[in-house]
């Protein structure tokens, strides 16, 4: 059973062998390994249980539910960032795009060498990524539901003769609904609220949502508990107190939001590297007006890749989407914005996603908030601006009349000669219109407590039995969308806590 | 103005809704804007539950009336530009050097068209379909179109 604020009436206590914060990519498989591995498990999300029948197209509705903050979380620096993270049953999982990736093996052999931190070898992490992929029912986008979006992308890819292909993604017979990013409506795709957490429970998980952890407990330096209010859910205030008596606390709250927890409970920073070293995987988008009929928004809305520039750092990925969200990012206003929404049959998206070498911060802020600050250093603009000129050559060569680069010296383009404008001229950091959707490094591991939070189990090097388990762990950036990555890493951490800590 | 939305007075009112007027103009070959389907009404009316949320729209409202005395050669506030010199105002915003002149401008215009195209009578006139691209069988069906 899952307990939800409104079904709690008085404090709740409660005792466990392991208590999780977060039901994310990380904290789900965690409470799902060890509940099977038949420890007592406590499972503890700040957001609601949503599922299929509450899912609709409405953005006031999705946004105010489903995404922490009305979705507005944001890197403040040059330029500004927003990047949306969920907070509901299944965390970000419920709301992203679904893309599946394993961790690249020059990531696993880099952290490696320059980290220090064994055991993670391709070999060694394939079990876990295998694992992890059977569970969320990984399979690769296939030509019925791709939809015509992604469909033009990879013509005009192929004509340039670049490499690409479909998408590896968490769904089961899925129908190209295209709102993937608002709770998938026909339950196709797999967050861990439909897959891990169920199989937690029926391992005897309490689940308990609308539960914001504030305080973990610790004592002689060793984690012992979690305190915290259940909330209203419509108002977000603190209803009743609740505590969680545990052997082992996992954090898997996210990059922000879990060295955020850290630092104000004054923990496990002697380092002084917690919420340093934040990496976004900052994107930038392309959109393009077609003679076709395009429908973008029926199929997988981020349904294939072009890796042709993996070894330049930039790997192009772009999801679009339903017009609320999508027409803000379009250029103009008044009546040339409104005449460009009236084509909006005929518009494609796709995007790049940075591998940035740039590193942010994450401090608490005002009223608890977190403080986010992110400068994008120049090889990164770099790599967003060549994205942004490699988006558009495949645009043109798939027919595109006009494209718009969403630059703020070239609102639109109508000729492939304005692509090498852009790469001769590039960018600065001001003119960047980037988003994100995958913080993570700010509770760094390693094996140098000088030098990192965690050690290469994702406990705190400074208190025993606390263990972090999300992105926020990735002493780098990955270069692909993290989930599997997440998913696998928290998978090996549960694996070390049953036999290390509990066995 | 009804009750149940946020009261904002009269003369924020007519920042709020010249706002909405020059970022998503009425009428047209096409389809509606802002004014013809109470888009400022159905705005204050969705923000009427967030905490500090008239206070935090007044403030705003104030602040972009007086900002042309700083941005602009105009020397009049906001309210007082004509329609034309309101637009040339927005797009002295949307096409500043200053990234936040920039920044601040793509959130205001994010705000008004994310309530716009919100609305499922503009998904109709722009051809949006809540549809999926596949058959959708069973008791999930309900309410979900395919495409033809």
């Amino acid at each position: 059973m899952i307990y939800e604020g409104k079904d709690i009436s008085q404090e709740v206590k409660e005792s466990a062998e392991v208590c999780v914060i977060g039901s994310g990519a990380g904290g789900a498989v965690v409470a799902k390994e060890l509940a099977e591995a038949g420890h007592s498990v406590v499972l503890l999300e700040e957001g609601g249980n949503y599922t299929t029948k509450d899912f609709n197209r409405s953005v006031i509705q999705t946004f105010s539910r489903m995404y922490r903050g009305f979705g507005a979380t944001v890197a403040l620096g040059r330029p500004l960032i927003p990047f949306p993270i969920g907070r509901c049953l299944g965390g970000t999982t419920t709301i992203n795009s679904g893309t599946c990736f394993r961790t690249p093996d020059k990531i696993l052999r880099r952290w490696r060498r320059e980290f220090g931190i064994e055991g993670i070898e391709p070999d060694q992490m394939q079990p876990y990524f295998e694992r992890v992929e059977k569970i969320i029912n990984v399979a690769p986008v296939n030509s019925g539901n791709m939809g015509k979006n992604g469909e033009i992308v990879l013509r005009g890819a192929k004509k340039l003769g670049y490499s690409g292909g479909p998408l590896m993604r968490n769904a089961k017979d899925c129908r190209g609904c295209g709102v993937c990013v608002m709770g998938c409506p026909s339950g196709a795709k797999q967050p861990t609220s439909v897959n891990y957490v169920p199989m937690a429970m029926e391992h005897g998980a309490r689940v308990y949502c609308d539960a914001r952890a504030e305080k973990i407990l610790v004592k002689n330096g060793v984690a012992c508990g979690v305190d915290g209010h259940i909330l209203e859910r419509d108002t977000n205030k603190a209803k009743h107190k609740f505590s969680v008596m545990a052997k082992v606390v996992v954090l898997a709250a996210g990059a922000i939001h879990s060295p955020l927890m850290l630092m104000k409970n004054k923990l496990a920073n002697s380092s002084g590297q917690l919420g340093k070293n934040l990496r976004l995987h900052p994107g930038v988008g392309v959109s393009a007006l077609m003679d076709e009929e395009v429908n973008a928004w029926l199929g997988v809305p981020q349904s294939v890749y072009v890796d042709e520039f993996i070894d330049e750092g930039i790997m192009l990925e772009g999801a679009f989407t339903i017009p609320p969200l999508a027409s803000p990012m379009f250029p103009y206003f008044g009546e040339k914005a409104k005449d460009l929404m009236f084509h909006y049959r005929n518009i494609v998206f796709f995007g790049t996603m940075v591998f940035d070498e740039t590193r942010g911060r994450v401090r608490p802020g005002l009223r608890g908030l977190p403080l986010i600050t992110y400068n994008m250093i120049r090889e990164d603009v770099k790599k967003a601006a060549r994205g942004i000129a490699y988006d558009a050559e495949i645009f043109f060569a798939a027919g595109a009349k006009k494209v718009f680069p969403h630059i703020p010296w070239m609102l639109e383009m109508t000729s492939v000669k304005q692509v090498y404008e852009i790469l001769r001229r590039g960018l600065k950091a001001s003119e960047v219109k980037a988003m994100a959707f995958h913080p993570m490094g700010t509770c760094s591991m390693g094996i140098d407590r000088r030098y990192a939070v965690v050690d290469p189990y994702s406990e705190s090097f400074d208190v025993k039995n606390l263990f972090v388990c999300d992105a926020s762990i990735f002493p780098t950036c990955l270069g692909v969308n993290p989930m599997v990555s997440i998913m696998a890493f928290a998978n090996r951490s549960a694996d070390y806590i049953h036999e290390m800590k509990l066995g | 103005m009804s009750r149940g939305q946020v009261q904002l007075g009269v003369r924020s009112e007519r920042i709020f809704k010249d706002l909405a007027d020059r970022i998503i103009p009425a009428g047209g070959p096409d389809y509606p804007g802002a004014a013809d389907i109470g888009l400022t009404d159905t705005m204050l009316k969705q923000v009427k539950g967030i905490p500090f949320a008239r206070r935090g729209l007044l403030t705003v409202l104030w602040l972009w009336n007086i900002s042309p005395f700083f941005f602009s050669l105009k020397f009049k506030p906001f309210s007082r530009l004509s329609a034309n010199e309101q637009t040339m105002y927005l797009e002295s915003w949307e096409r500043s050097r200053f990234m936040l002149r920039r920044f601040a401008f793509m959130g205001l215009k994010a705000l008004f068209m994310a309530f716009f195209y919100n609305d499922p009578r503009i998904w109709e006139k722009i051809g949006y379909k809540e549809e999926c691209l596949q058959k959708v069988s069973g008791e999930e069906a309900e309410g979900i179109e395919v495409a033809p």
